[in-house]
């Protein structure tokens, strides 16, 4: 498997995403989390993860999603996250995760979605 | 000092061969460093693979056990040489993979709600293995994960995976 990487970008006001590349496991999920928590602490109460480059993402790093999702959610915002992996994707289903992070196919969906829920 | 529940380990870092794992069972001993986790799936991989299983069933093996192995890192303590222990062994009715280290580890209490941000890894390894044992020894700690081949996500190889 190919090492990590983490990139931000900020959309608009509301809107940033994280993107990983690689895997996300203990190693990676501070980076992760520093991530996260820059964008929060900068303004933005709607994240996208992206992980469509992500074929690896451990209990650590659903950790990090989690905590991030509360934080947000003390303000009314919210992180979702893109998906493309089967092999995430059943990580997420298997302890119910994907009720409280809604999944989607791309980026468009993903803020579609906050765009729907304005 | 070595648990009596090992065999005697190969030299560190040798490779598991692709197509065989050998008639004797490998122990590869890993730095109990976070960055040697994907040296531990990538090994896990390769054998869960070269025994047979299909591509989820893999993925469903290299998870549990790199959480197995993340706990040996966070909480275990490392031998004498600073490194944890990984043994694969495989029979024709399954994979056993024990992740071994010289702490005295306690699991936290399992939590495998939605919104738990921590304590999920042995509902994951529980949800993800046919079979999770935790033994705890005068030389330390082992975490036994089993997969049987004949669950739904396993294969005898027919199948051309």
């Amino acid at each position: 498997m190919s090492a990590f990487s983490i990139t931000k970008e900020t959309i608009d006001d509301e809107v940033a995403i994280v993107a990983v590349t690689g895997y996300l496991d203990f190693d990676a999920a501070p980076a992760l989390k520093h991530s996260l928590v820059d964008c929060i602490e900068a303004g933005s109460g709607r994240l996208v993860v992206d992980l469509a480059q992500t074929g690896f993402i451990d209990s650590t790093a659903i950790g990090v999603l989690v905590g991030a999702q509360k934080r947000l959610a003390e303000s009314g915002g919210s992180l979702v996250v893109v998906c493309t992996n089967e092999n995430v994707q059943s990580i997420f289903e298997l302890v119910g995760l994907d009720e409280v992070i809604s999944l989607h196919r791309s980026r468009d969906d993903a803020i579609s979605a906050f765009a729907r829920a304005a | 000092m070595r648990s009596p529940h090992l065999p005697e380990p190969l030299e560190a870092g040798t490779a598991v061969e692709a197509g065989s794992l050998g008639a004797l069972p490998r122990e590869l001993r890993l730095p109990a460093v976070p960055s040697q986790l994907v040296i531990a799936r990538e090994h896990v991989e390769r054998a869960a693979l070269a025994v047979g299983f299909d591509h989820r069933a893999t993925h469903e093996i290299v998870f549990a056990v790199n959480e197995a192995v993340t706990n040996a890192i966070r909480h275990g303590r490392p031998d004498e040489t600073g490194t944890i222990g990984l043994l694969i062994e495989h029979d024709r009715d399954g994979l056993t993979v024990v992740v071994s280290d010289s702490g005295s580890f306690i699991p936290s209490i399992p939590d495998g709600s939605p919104m738990a941000e921590q304590g999920r890894g042995f509902v994951f390894m529980s949800s993800l293995m046919d079979q999770v044992d935790l033994v705890r020894c005068p030389e330390g700690t082992l975490v036994r994960l089993r997969k049987s081949r004949n669950g739904s996500h396993a294969n005898g190889g027919d199948d051309g995976v």
